[in-house]
């Protein structure tokens, strides 16, 4: 529990630190965009990463055979090789070697995140060596006594005053000697530095790939400090985690490919240096010494992440940090309070997990809103969300929520049904101070925030009373059923009402399908285990009506995205993946149906659109923006932030709540500057944005179908609303 | 007259050759004035810069000029095959230029420009591939030159991947693909280009498309 409250009390510094709250602004938008950038061409992009996905998956597979093939090639080469099972005996053999070799001069060490994880540095200072970081951003973290605070740009939040004094008292200057150009900065840091590259004995460096075909290990940099790191000192030690092993030169390609578009938004970094055994010393007049190399392989965890199914997904991780800048609560708090030992956000708690353990990672599991935008970035195409939903499932209490609160939380049909059946009583209920106070309570659930109203009739009691509307539309023939989510349901059936109309307007004969609950909320509580029935039940209804000739659709992402998504790992994923092509998110049905987008042509109006998370994570929010786009009359803007941060349930949890509302702000300062009717899919997304701009917002398909009937009524014609006999599903 | 010049050219090494065998037979001209562009472009985002020259007269007057604008009159020069060829050392001294050709860091450290040949070029990110021999050239001076031939260029990273491999297998202990200058956005995540290795690289791209172009 202390944890938990260190935690909260840290976002709340996080949020309120403005130069913090800059530095990760910029972060998220620049380095997104880049990415964006680096891949113009989606296919080529899908076969590079379902390539890299296949190369991890065989070498994590037959690690023992590609390590034991990496250990013999390097030797061959001349180099040595030590398997180190924990940092202990990593940092001792390190030592070792330093002082057989009588090194005094200060090591330069190169960045490695892996020799974070083991605090590689402070073992070697604790046994009197001198350690300098030379990378520039490593050695303002070094010198300001801190973590990364990102795993590629470790000291992207330290402003340049910040770094002006603590290059002062590092080179013994005044403070006021110290240049104000970042230019001028970056060169006293280059010339003071150059000096330790000149005299050092022994160089130390990570490694971002060991190619085990040939004994080559590649490092991706930008700098030029690693190629000084194993360029000049006499001796080079590298430090690699058991994973960062590929099999062959090939594979090699495919990840250059990758790594660096993925990370920076570069094509290729400046420099990819790829190193086979020790350098051959130069045979000038005078003779060098004889050169070293040591490859240092580091288990620390990793055979453990390897036996375990869900953890040895991670091991697949390149470390891009593509999944960091993507992450909304990320960018929100930056890494820092995360308070993992070492890793952070996106894939760091699997990670932490893996190395540190459970508990590491339960102090920031649920920073995760497992919206699964991650998925999307990750060039090895690693499901992040579930292994954090199931390290939430393992880690039960640990996270500070006991599973009675989580499963409370979670059951949003229960809470739906209830809430609607009580209405309006219960919606006075839960906007009283003490029942508020009291939610606040036991399930530290935000009493800011406002909560949605329960609505009576429901969608499927409004549907009973429903006469579709007749219609010569051009999906005449076609079967939808729609799918009555707990939040449409319960919460906005006028928009589940819309829905059907639009479809029935457009020529479908649609059926309201029986109300299942996907249990989505429950598995945003990590309660694998508890959806499984639920799963089950809303299967066996899917596939009957799938069966039956009938497209499922649906109108709120979330849901369609534990179906298309999670239950692959609930109910197996054959079996998901033959309900795939059924489901459907509304908007990017009607685009999958090339409907001509004259049906929707009209007036002239503006629509600001915001991609759902977990819409995009599906990859439906590309359909959407084609559909609406293309519309005649409608001008449409997209407005991108990582997300709302509402997320579902994040938002309206206490420790969490101030950081929802900085993520909802970035949001609503963009939508500030643009005039028109705001336009979000997801129910969450509209409750965040209604209740922070005071505006309107409206479901997309409402839209769509207000212009369809006012070309209806305009329109020659017009159509007679007659019951029509209907089957009971 | 092009393609025999090419053949000698292209006997530096039995890699080189080998890797290139297929390319020997093209047609060229319009298939490397695209990679030239591209190549040239590539580089330029990636903050690097280029200067073509379309013979050996034109290649040492370019090089002395860019040490004229450094206000040097020393270039380190690395081992390289292409170098060699062309008698590059000899025709620079002629010139009056220092050339130096030390492996060793300390005695070159305080040096302005560095040469290099390079084992090929990647026209679609811009890169260059390099060999350990030019690994001091390229990684301490302020200024890397880089020396080209346009026919080194491959399309992408797969065209080069043969060489690098071939490299790798015959022993070469140390390559490194360059794409442009170092740069860091440490700091206030602003770019600035020559943290720790050369904060400028200039390739020069030989091409004998032109006529007369022959050394």
């Amino acid at each position: 529990m202390s944890r938990k409250r260190d935690l909260a009390a840290e976002i709340l510094r996080a949020v309120a630190d403005e130069q913090l709250q800059h530095s990760l602004n910029s972060l998220g938008e620049r380095l997104n965009m880049l990415r964006a950038a680096a891949f113009p061409d989606r296919q080529e992009y899908e076969a590079l990463r379902r390539e890299a996905r296949r190369i991890k998956e065989e070498t994590i597979a037959h690690l023992d055979k590609y390590l034991a093939q990496l250990r013999a090639q390097v030797e061959a080469q001349g180099g040595k090789v030590f398997l180190a099972q924990d940092g202990t005996e990593a940092a001792a053999y390190i030592t070792q070697l330093a002082s057989a070799r009588g090194v005094s001069a200060p090591i330069v060490k190169a960045k490695s995140m892996t020799a974070e994880e083991i605090e590689l540095n402070r073992a070697l200072i604790a046994q009197g060596l001198q350690v300098l970081e030379v990378d520039l951003g490593e050695r303002i973290i070094q010198l300001a006594g801190e973590k990364p605070a990102h795993i590629i740009g470790p000291a992207f939040h330290k402003s340049k005053e910040e770094v002006r004094r603590l290059f002062a008292r590092w080179l013994e200057i005044p403070e006021g000697d110290i240049p104000q150009g970042i230019s001028a900065i970056t060169a006293l840091a280059r010339s003071a530095l150059r000096q330790k590259f000149l005299q050092a004995e022994m160089g130390i460096t990570g490694v971002n790939f060991a190619v085990a075909e040939t004994g080559t290990i590649v490092l991706v940099e930008n700098e030029g400090d690693i190629r000084m790191t194993t360029r000049l000192p006499p001796l080079h030690v590298a430090l690699m985690g058991l994973e960062k092993v590929i099999p062959t030169l090939d594979d090699l390609r495919v990840f250059l490919e990758l790594l660096p578009r993925s990370g920076t938004g570069q094509k290729l970094t400046s420099y990819v240096s790829l190193l086979t055994g020790p350098r051959r010393s130069s045979s000038g007049e005078r003779p060098e010494p004889e050169r070293e190399f040591h490859l240092v392989l580091l288990d620390n965890g990793r055979s453990r992440m390897r036996a375990d199914p869900a953890l040895r997904e991670a091991l697949y991780c390149i470390r891009c940090g593509a999944c960091m800048n993507t992450c909304a609560p990320y960018l929100g708090v930056g890494g820092h309070v995360y308070g993992g030992q070492t890793y952070m956000s996106g894939i760091g708690n699997a990670w932490e997990a893996g190395v540190h353990g459970l508990e590491e990672a339960a102090g920031f599991n649920e920073l995760c809103t497992t919206c699964g935008r991650c998925t999307e970035v990750c060039p090895v195409k690693i499901d992040i969300p579930w292994l954090n939903t199931v390290i939430r499932q393992r880690a039960g209490s640990l996270t500070g929520r006991a599973r009675w609160q989580r499963w409370l939380i979670g059951r949003v049909d229960l809470s739906g049904r209830w809430g609607s059946y009580t209405a309006p009583l219960s919606n006075w209920l839960v906007r009283a101070k003490p029942l508020r106070l009291l939610l606040e309570k036991v399930l530290a659930l935000d009493r800011r925030r406002r909560l949605p109203a329960f609505r009576r009739p429901t969608l499927e009691q409004r549907f009973r009373r429903h006469r579709p509307a007749r219609s010569d539309g051009p999906l005449q023939g076609t079967k939808v059923a729609l799918l009555p989510d707990c939040f449409t349901n319960y919460y906005q059936p006028e928009i589940g009402l819309a829905a059907i109309e639009l479809l029935e307007r457009l020529g479908c004969s649609v059926e309201l399908a029986p109300r299942r609950c996907c249990g989505r909320g429950l598995l945003s509580q990590g309660l694998i285990e508890e959806v499984k029935p639920l799963a089950r039940r809303s299967m066996e209804t899917l596939e009957r009506l799938a069966g039956q000739g009938y497209e499922l659709v649906g109108v709120e992402p979330s849901c369609l995205a534990a179906l298309r998504g999670e239950y692959a790992h609930i109910i197996g994923s054959k079996r998901a993946a033959r309900l795939r092509p059924h489901l459907w998110e509304i908007l990017e049905y009607l685009q999958h149906c090339h409907l001509p987008p004259e049906l929707f042509a009209g007036p002239e109006q503006q629509l600001v659109y915001h991609g759902h998370c977990q819409q995009k994570a599906i990859g439906a929010n590309r359909a959407a923006i084609s559909l609406l786009a293309n519309i005649p009359g409608v001008k449409l803007k997209v407005v991108e932030v990582p997300c709302c941060g509402m997320a579902g349930s994040f938002g309206y949890k206490r420790d969490f709540y101030q950081l929802s509302m900085q993520l909802g702000r970035r949001l609503t300062k963009k939508l500030e500057k643009l005039e028109g009717q705001i336009v979000l899919c997801g129910s969450s997304c509209r409750a965040q944005v209604e209740e922070l701009s005071g505006r309107s917002v409206r479901h997309p398909l409402e839209l769509l179908l207000e212009r369809l009937k006012s070309k209806e009524l305009s329109g020659p014609g017009g159509h007679d609303e007659e019951p029509v006999a209907r089957d009971k599903l | 007259m092009l393609r025999a010049g090419r053949q000698t050219l292209f006997a530096w090494t039995d890699v080189i050759t080998h890797a290139n065998q297929g390319y020997r037979t093209l047609s060229i001209s319009t298939e490397h004035t695209q990679l030239i562009s591209r190549f040239v472009q590539e580089l330029s985002l990636a903050g690097g810069q280029t200067r073509q020259v379309h013979d050996l007269a034109q290649l040492v007057s370019a090089i002395a000029d860019i040490l004229r604008e450094r206000q040097t009159g020393r270039l380190l020069v690395a081992a390289d095959n292409l170098i060699t060829e062309l008698d590059l050392v000899t025709r620079l001294r002629a010139k009056g230029i220092e050339v130096i050709t030390s492996d060793e860091p300390a005695q070159v450290a305080q040096l302005e420009v560095g040469l290099t040949g390079a084992l090929a070029a990647v026209a679609s990110s811009g890169t260059l591939l390099l060999a350990g021999g030019a690994s001091l050239a390229s990684l301490l001076p302020p200024l890397h030159l880089a020396l080209i031939r346009a026919e080194q260029i491959e399309p992408d990273l797969t065209g080069v991947w043969p060489l690098l491999g071939q490299a790798i297998r015959t022993g070469e202990r140390e390559l490194c693909l360059i794409t442009g200058p170092s740069k860091t956005a440490d700091i206030e995540q602003t770019l600035v280009q020559g943290v720790h290795g050369p904060g400028e690289l200039i390739v020069i791209i030989l091409s004998e498309d032109e006529p007369g172009g022959q050394p």
